[in-house]
C-alpha cells in the first residue's frame, strides 16, 4: 500500500480512509450524483402522477391550467436559469481561487432564489384568494371534471420544489459563510461544487415543471 | 485506485464565454418553449415542449453541472436514473392507458372480442355502402 499523499497547497484535509485528496474529492462528487439520482426518482413519482391524471382527464387539465399565470411562470424560469448561471460562475471562481467572485456569485444565486420564492408567493396567494386550492379545500367554480386533482398535483409539485429551493438557499448560505471565512482554495472547494450540483438539479426540475403545468395545450 | 500526488487537481475550468453561451441558449429555448405552446400543435404540443425541455436539461447537465468534463462514472449514475425513470413511466402508462381494454366482469378477452366484432360490422357496412362515413368507436380521450 502506498503512503498517503499530502496536498501541499492545502495540507492535511484527507480523511483517513482516503488515499489522496483526489480520491476524496471524486468520492464526494459521486456521492452527490447518487443523491441527485434519488432526487430524480423522487420527483419522478410526482411527474408520473401528473402524466396519469393528464392522460385520464385532459379537458380538466386544459381548463384548469388557464388559471395559472404564464408570464410569472416564464419569469420564474428565467430567474432560476440565471441563478444556475451565477451558481456555475461561483464554482468557477472557487476553481480559480477567486474568493471575492465566489462570494458575490453565491450571494447573487441566493438573491435570485429569493426572487423565485417571492414570485411563487404571489402566485400562491392569488390562488388561495380565488379558492383554487388542492384536493378537498377546492372551492372555485367554472372548471369541468376534477379540478381539485389538478390543483392538488400543482401545489404538491411546486410546493415540494419550493421546499427544495429553500433547502438550497440554506446550503448556499452555509457555503457562503465558509467561503467568507477563507475555508476554500484552488484545491479545496468540493462543498461549493456539490452545492452547485444540487442547485442545478433544482433548476432542472423546474425546467420540466414549467411547460407541464403552465403550458398545457 | 492508486495514490496520486498532485499539488493542484487537473480540473477542467470552463471558460466564461461557454457559460454565457449556454445561458443565452437556455433563455432562447425558454422563449421557444412558450412559443411552441402557442403554435397550435394539438396533441403533439406536449411532446414538442418536452423535447425542448430535454435539450435545455442536456445543456444544464453537460455544462453547468460539468458532466461533459467529469468522470464517466458520474454520467453513468445519472443515465441509469433516467433509465429507471423511463421504465417507471412506460410500464405505468401502459397500465393506465389500457384500463379501458379490460372488461370488469369478463376479463381482457371479452372486451377485445366485442371490439373486433364492432370493427368487422363497421368495415363491412362501409364497404357495402362504398364510403366510410362511420369511424369505429374511440375510447374516451
Amino acid at each position: 500500500m502506498t503512503t498517503p499523499s499530502v496536498d501541499n497547497d492545502s495540507p492535511g484535509l484527507v480523511a483517513h480512509h482516503f488515499v489522496s485528496e483526489e480520491q476524496q474529492r471524486s468520492a464526494a462528487k459521486l456521492g452527490m450524483w447518487i443523491f441527485l439520482a434519488t432526487e430524480i426518482l423522487f420527483f419522478g413519482g410526482l411527474f408520473m402522477a401528473y402524466a396519469a391524471f393528464r392522460f385520464l382527464y385532459p379537458d380538466t387539465f386544459l381548463q384548469a391550467h388557464e388559471r395559472l399565470d404564464v408570464p410569472l411562470g416564464a419569469t420564474n424560469t428565467a430567474v432560476l436559469i440565471t441563478s444556475s448561471l451565477t451558481m456555475a460562475l461561483a464554482v468557477r471562481a472557487a476553481q480559480l481561487g477567486q474568493k471575492r467572485q465566489l462570494q458575490s456569485n453565491l450571494a447573487a444565486t441566493f438573491a435570485l432564489a429569493c426572487v423565485f420564492l417571492v414570485i411563487k408567493y404571489v402566485e400562491y396567494t392569488h390562488k388561495f384568494h380565488e379558492g383554487l386550492l388542492p384536493g378537498k379545500y377546492y372551492t372555485a367554480e367554472g372548471i369541468e371534471g376534477l379540478p381539485h386533482v389538478f390543483f392538488g398535483i400543482y401545489f404538491v409539485m411546486t410546493g415540494l420544489h419550493g421546499i427544495h429551493v429553500l433547502a438550497g438557499m440554506g446550503v448556499i448560505a452555509w457555503v457562503f459563510v465558509r467561503a467568507s471565512q477563507g475555508r476554500f482554495s484552488k484545491s479545496n472547494y468540493t462543498p461549493v461544487e456539490n452545492v452547485g450540483l444540487y442547485w442545478h438539479l433544482v433548476d432542472l426540475i423546474w425546467i420540466f415543471l414549467f411547460p407541464l403545468l403552465y403550458l398545457v395545450k | 485506485m492508486s495514490a496520486r500526488t498532485r499539488s493542484t487537481a487537473s480540473v477542467h475550468v470552463i471558460p466564461m464565454k461557454t457559460y454565457f453561451a449556454v445561458y443565452g441558449a437556455l433563455l432562447v429555448l425558454t422563449a421557444l418553449t412558450v412559443g411552441v405552446s402557442y403554435a397550435n400543435l394539438g396533441a403533439a404540443s406536449v411532446y414538442a415542449a418536452m423535447a425542448v425541455a430535454i435539450v435545455k436539461a442536456g445543456l444544464v447537465v453537460a455544462y453547468f453541472m460539468h458532466l461533459k468534463y467529469d468522470s464517466r462514472f458520474n454520467a453513468l449514475v445519472f443515465l441509469v436514473s433516467l433509465v429507471f425513470l423511463a421504465l417507471f413511466f412506460s410500464l405505468t402508462m401502459i397500465d393506465v392507458a389500457s384500463r379501458d381494454s379490460v372488461s370488469e366482469t369478463e376479463g381482457n378477452f371479452a372486451l377485445i372480442e366485442d371490439r373486433r366484432a364492432e370493427g368487422a360490422k363497421v368495415t363491412g357496412a362501409a364497404s357495402a355502402s362504398g364510403a366510410a362515413s362511420v369511424s369505429p368507436p374511440q375510447p374516451e380521450q
